[in-house]
């Protein structure tokens, strides 16, 4: 005998709520949690010294701060070769802009603007990302969320950003191009109207303003693009600090991953790389976004915003077999979607793999 | 890190249980722990350290929760989880983490104080008094908070029949389902 449907009495309030105790949180992959959490770890200051000893600390650290401005003062008289492609150079340390002006994440705003000094300036965005404009650089602060959007305007800017699970949490915009970062080390540098990109960490991905990314950057490399988001040259460091440039290559689609992948030589990993399927979840985000636009065109005057979660089956050569919405997608947003999602392509690997993501996208 | 790997399991269960099945619990995670690093010099062990720890997850939650809410919202397309008629059953977990995502959203129109109190108490169990010592308040203060979010639940389930009778119409197609493959 079954019982009959309430409409929301006692029995549906037990019952959902246990419902609510019974269910379990996802499986994490606690070894990447580990190890993000060092990196952040790592990057933390070190715990306040007790009273009497904080006063020493002073004295030393305005000791080595004067001694490191002189060091900075000499080395800017003398002459210092401009980095090329050819020389991928890592991220300036931290120490050698010790007297950089410092600029805290609360006072940051939208649409501010930063023109370096002689030391150079420092924005600190706690637990987002540490960022530096080369004696000279001028940036503008364009977006705050739900990413860091900054436009080079010229020089050099150098980023140190912490991983996280949001996919492209700091963007550099420079002339035409956009440089989208997902957890990494890397500096941008504006050229006239080229920009020199070098990652040391992680990923990057390049590509048109407005467009779906063309191009990864696995650390260590170096590649100047032009504005049209094609890409002169890449410069790449393989075990053993064995150089290799590969030949000018056109802006290919989002398949450009898989090719950059294909010009390594190690064995296929169990599941695509980490920076693959975030890259493939940014495209897909990309596509998401573009699709809704065309979709909330027709809306008038009211905003959307879509919640959903997708559910991506990865086959082993990095195609993707299939695309699932929860809750489904509108039969229009869903029809421009799988046109997007046709040349969606994640790393090879043996297995492939199943990437489910919640995602929120706003037009 | 001996820290984290002994305590992770009952973050991620709080973290879970406070924000529900869409939580980016790898980044709650991450910043629990790290918040733990910042301040465990503070902790003179006057309390429990699991007390503790539980306060500092509650904290976190609650101010990525303030952070969130004054990002600026519009109006959503597909604001919660749909329960649609007539579509084929699917899987049972996935109705079952739909009807708890939307379970949720309805909490989402409690006030803060009484959603804390309330997810704190009904869903992950703690006395009253401990939810006392976690969020600061009189025990008194924390049994009227739940004492008006209860009721306020309760009205909301009333008002949405379509999740209250989910469950019941799972079961029935399930059982029918049985059914007919032992016949």
């Amino acid at each position: 005998m079954s019982r009959k449907p309430t409409s929301g009495g006692d029995s549906a309030y037990e019952r959902t709520l246990a419902e609510a105790r019974r269910s379990r949180p996802e499986e994490l992959d606690w070894k990447r949690v580990e190890s993000r959490l060092l990196a952040r770890l790592d990057r933390e200051p070190a715990h306040t010294p007790p009273r009497h000893a904080r006063w020493l600390g002073v004295g030393v650290a305005a000791g080595v701060a004067l001694a490191a401005s002189v060091m900075v003062l000499v080395m800017s008289l003398r002459d210092t070769p401009e980095p090329t492609a050819e020389t991928p150079v890592l991220p300036v340390d931290s120490a050698n802009l010790v007297s950089a002006t410092k600029v805290e994440s609360h006072t940051l705003t939208e649409g501010r603007r930063f023109v370096a000094g002689v030391g150079g300036t420092k924005v600190k965005q706690p637990g987002l990302a540490d960022w530096w404009l080369t004696p000279g650089s001028s940036a503008e602060v364009k977006a705050l969320q739900p990413a860091v959007v900054i436009q080079l305007q010229a020089g050099t800017l150098y980023a140190q950003v912490v991983p996280s699970a949001a996919p492209e949490s700091f963007v550099v915009e420079v002339g035409g191009l956009r440089v989208a970062v997902h957890g990494t080390a890397f500096s941008v540098t504006r050229e006239g109207d080229d920009a020199l990109v070098r990652v040391t960490e992680g990923v990057v991905s390049v590509g048109k303003l407005g467009q779906v990314p063309t191009t990864v950057l696995r650390a260590p490399a170096s590649a100047r693009f032009a504005a049209t988001g094609a890409r002169a040259g890449v410069h790449r460091q393989r075990r053993g600090n064995v150089s290799v440039v590969e030949p000018e290559a056109p802006p290919a689609a989002a398949s450009a991953l898989q090719s950059d992948d294909a010009s390594t030589d190690r064995p296929l990993p169990n599941e695509p790389t980490f920076e693959s399927v975030e890259l493939g979840l940014a495209v897909t985000e990309a596509g998401l976004r573009d699709c809704l636009r065309e979709h909330a065109a027709h809306a008038g005057s009211v905003k959307l915003s879509l919640h959903t979660r997708v559910t991506q089956k990865v086959d082993a050569d990095g195609s993707l077999a299939e695309h699932r919405f929860v809750p489904p997608l509108a039969p229009a947003l869903q029809s421009c979607v799988d046109r997007r999602f046709h040349d969606v392509r994640f790393s090879a690997s043996e297995v492939g793999a199943l990437v489910i993501r919640d995602l929120v996208i706003e037009p | 890190m001996q820290l984290f790997r002994r305590h992770r399991d009952d973050v991620v269960r709080l973290v879970h249980r406070m924000l529900g099945p869409s939580a980016d619990l790898e980044d709650m995670v991450q910043e629990v722990f790290l918040q733990v690093h910042r301040s465990v010099a503070a902790f003179r062990g006057s309390a429990r350290f699991s007390t503790w720890l539980y306060r500092v997850t509650v904290n976190v939650v609650l101010m990525y929760r303030r952070t969130a809410r004054s990002r600026p919202k519009f109006a959503l397309e597909t604001e919660a989880p749909t329960l649609v008629d007539g579509t084929p059953l699917p899987d049972e977990l996935v109705v079952r983490d739909a009807r708890v995502r939307a379970f949720y959203h309805l909490l989402e129109r409690l006030s803060e104080k009484k959603r804390t109190v309330f997810v704190l108490h009904e869903i992950e169990g703690l006395a009253p008094s401990e939810i006392a010592q976690l969020v600061g308040a009189p025990v008194l203060t924390v049994r009227t908070r739940l004492f008006y979010a209860r009721r306020e639940v309760q009205q909301f389930l009333a008002d949405e029949p379509d999740l209250a009778n989910l469950s019941y119409e799972v079961e029935e197609r399930l059982s029918a389902q049985i059914s007919r493959r032992s016949i």
